[in-house]
């Protein structure tokens, strides 16, 4: 145990000691957790800039137009009976789409006659689409839902079936874990998981490089369980300063307690050390971690099977996908912390995170005896 | 010129390192992203059915979801409890709850309330979800009205430009295989200059060029601009190809800008090294610009939506610039006039390192700065 607890505090002194370690280890993980979710941060894209085409320009036109106007989704910005003007504005990027409104629609709706009401958005744009398709649709349904109710009770229909009628089939839409879809709670948190094991894999990768060897047999097990306990420590105490501080900062929402979190996250982050301790024995300069790490984190991001649905992944790639400690890591993590699973509920990914970290626990040792590649001779500045 | 070269044709040839970096690593990107995305269109995606009325009128109406291309419905058994857990579990996206009194509540137009439970955790398949959930449930209702009689007033048609089968992986597929590849030219741009400041090569460098600084740089990097230039092109060309993408504006254009993102990236990466003069340094703070670009990018949480310092931040960085000049020729059939802003930003980059030759002339020439690390 005095060895482990050696080469725990040995490790933990030479991580404080190396500036660069330190500056990507600690600095690049809390620097990056308030930087990336700044453009996310409003949430909900609001006040998309649309334009009408008005054929009919009637009062009824108008009232439909000022509800538009009146989402909080969409602003519209130009009024003009120009269709390929619109269509120009919104291939040049100064409108995220454009509602063309027929003519006779007055007369139409008053004749009784169904009137379509069409939306052209910017579908290139997958955020922008969806929120100008869903606010328009959603007011002329409403619009819609009133003139029909204001139909029936002319035709002499109880206020009670006017009302319920032209909406015959109601719809509550209960909106789980995060309210309103905000896009800053659904990405970051899965990306803060994504930050620690990039950082760590490259702080770790840099302080392998041009390592010695580890001691023959158990002494070197037991050397490696020492070394990342330390790293250990100081992810966990990041995943405190992110769940006690960076989520109260952006308002992330979460439903599971700290406590489940670090439980959730314990193996994940040791199969993530230990993927470093075992790369790290492959590079030859601190640089090539850095710059290949640099690399990894999109694909790595994607293959998560979250930001893309797993369902849609072909499966060879899920499961290199799997191998990833952030795939296991990150699934687990959302689902007790953000969507109220227990660990009994996640057991198949936190089993995934254990056995990651055995195989490359086992990989390191491994390589680790065998020892690295000769480091290009580097200058005493990188210590200090 | 040709010394330089000469030179730099030995020290390529003896970095394994770099033969991944310009030829392996692009193609491994490109061909990840490409398969991540090959099946497109997220469909039948798992939603969770608990039917408590059981008759006639909601197995119609379960036949209607299940009609819709987006969603699937599985395990169809009135237990709240289960279809909960399969939520947690990840196992479905959403519960849709029929009530008991489902279909007589149909025939006294008392306007049954279906409740949908959706993981708004997960952004695409939420919203496609939401979505379909809602236009089928809309539909039924105009169906039921028909039978009534009752006719609607304003119907809404929802027209995707540019994108008619809402296929939004092409226009993840392509941008993000772009934002990597600018990581690794900002990589490589540092690396081969850097690293002769590192190595304390600097001085045979700078002695090959003639003693001038520029010339040192340019035919350095020549190569490596055109290697980027040309093999990058294809890939991405490859690529909207394999995307179905057909081109709706210039493909010169585009791939006149996809040149002006080299050249900025490179510009990006000689700022640094010039100011840092150490290549480790250097790199870090490459990292800190670019890995987090395509988040400010604007791709997928629209730049208009973005508040101050976000929405600035988009602007300063280059990779934003091509991505929306490239969605604009490939997409969108923009007109030229409107993406010359992105390509004037992306030649600003690209003009960079010449407000540093000056320093670049001392960092070559001064033995004191060489050997940082």
């Amino acid at each position: 145990m005095s060895m482990a607890w050696r080469a725990f505090r040995q490790e933990l002194s030479a991580v404080f000691r190396d500036k660069a370690v330190i500056v990507v280890m600690l600095g690049g993980s809390l620097f990056y957790s308030l930087f990336y979710p700044l453009p996310y941060q409003p949430q909900v894209a609001t006040e998309l800039p649309i334009g009408v085409l008005d054929h009919d320009r009637s009062p009824l036109s108008r009232q439909l137009i000022r509800r538009m106007d009146a989402s909080e989704s969409v602003d519209v910005v130009i009024t003009v009976p120009d269709a390929l003007r619109l269509e120009r504005m919104v291939r040049d990027g100064r409108l995220a789409g454009y509602v063309e409104i027929p003519a006779r629609l007055n007369a139409q709706v008053l004749r009784g006659e169904p009137v379509r009401v069409a939306v052209f958005a910017n579908a290139a744009y997958m955020v922008m689409y969806s929120e100008t398709a869903r606010a328009v649709s959603e007011v002329v349904l409403d619009f819609n839902a009133e003139i029909v109710e204001e139909r029936l009770l002319m035709a002499g229909r109880s206020p009670v079936l006017a009302e319920n009628l032209p909406e015959a089939i109601a719809l509550d839409r209960h909106e789980l874990f995060n309210p309103d879809g905000g896009y800053a709670n659904y990405i970051v948190p899965a990306v803060l998981v994504l930050i620690l094991q990039q950082t760590f894999l490259i702080g770790i990768c840099m302080m392998q490089v041009g390592r010695g060897r580890l001691p023959a047999g158990t002494a070197g097990l037991i050397t490696l369980a020492g070394r990342s306990l330390a790293y250990l420590v100081l992810q966990l105490a990041i995943l405190l300063f992110y769940l006690l501080l960076v989520y109260r900062v952006f308002g992330f929402p979460s439903l599971g307690s700290v406590g489940l979190a670090l439980l959730t996250l314990t193996p994940a982050f040791l199969s993530m050390i230990l993927l470093g301790f075992a790369l790290g024995t492959l590079f030859r300069t601190r640089e090539t971690a850095l710059q290949v790490m640099m690399l990894v984190s999109i694909p790595a991001l994607f293959l998560a099977g979250f930001a893309w649905p797993a369902e849609v992944i072909p499966w060879p790639l899920d499961v290199i996908g799997w191998l990833i400690p952030s795939t296991a890591a990150i699934d687990a993590f959302i689902k007790t912390h953000h969507m109220g699973a227990s660990l009994h509920e996640v057991r198949a990914s936190w089993l995934v995170s254990w056995a990651l970290a055995a195989g490359y626990g086992l990989a390191a040792w491994w390589l680790g005896r065998l020892g690295g590649p000769a480091a290009v001779a580097t200058p005493q500045a990188e210590a200090g | 010129m040709i010394q330089v070269w000469r030179r730099e044709l030995a020290r390529f040839s003896s970095t394994p390192r770099l033969w991944w970096f310009l030829v392996l690593v692009p193609l491994l990107i490109s061909l990840l992203l490409w398969l991540i995305f090959s099946l497109r269109v997220p469909q039948d995606l798992p939603v969770a059915m608990v039917d408590f009325d059981q008759t006639a009128e909601s197995r119609a109406l379960q036949r209607a979801f299940s009609a819709t291309p987006g969603i699937a419905l599985v395990s169809v058994e009135a237990d709240m409890g289960r279809a909960a857990e399969s939520v947690r579990r990840g196992e479905a996206f959403a519960v849709l709850v029929i009530p008991d009194d489902f279909a007589r509540q149909i025939v006294r137009g008392e306007q049954p309330r279906l409740q949908l439970y959706v993981n708004r955790q997960t952004s695409t398949a939420g919203n496609i979800v939401l979505r379909d959930v809602t236009t089928a449930t809309v539909t039924a209702g105009f169906g039921v009205d028909l039978a009534l009689g009752i006719l609607p007033a304003m119907l809404v048609d929802t027209r995707p430009l540019f994108n008619p089968g809402l296929d939004f992986a092409r226009f993840l597929a392509l941008p993000l295989t772009v934002a990597v590849l600018h990581v690794l030219i900002v990589v490589v741009a540092i690396d081969v200059t850097g690293r002769e400041l590192r190595e304390r090569t600097a001085g045979q460098w700078l002695a090959s060029a003639g003693g001038r600084a520029g010339v040192a740089l340019a035919a350095k990097l020549l190569p490596y601009f055109l290697w980027f230039c040309s093999f990058g092109a294809v890939l991405l060309w490859l690529m909207a190809r394999s995307l179905s993408l057909e081109i709706q504006g210039s493909t010169m254009a585009w791939l006149l800008a996809w040149c002006l993102l080299v050249a900025a990236c490179f510009g990006l990466g000689l700022l640094l090294v010039s100011v840092l003069a150490n290549l480790r340094l250097a790199t870090s703070v490459a990292s800190v610009l670019v890995s987090p670009a395509f988040a400010y990018s604007g791709m997928t949480f629209p730049v208009a939506a973005m508040s101050g310092f976000a929405a600035f931040w988009s602007f300063a960085l280059p990779l934003g610039h091509f991505l929306h000049f490239q969605t604009g020729q490939l997409a969108m059939g923009m007109s030229f006039r409107a993406g010359l802003v992105h390509l004037l930003c992306l030649a600003m980059f690209a003009a960079l390192p010449l407000l540093t030759l000056k320093r670049w002339q001392r960092l070559l020439g001064d033995p004191g700065c060489w050997g940082r690390a």
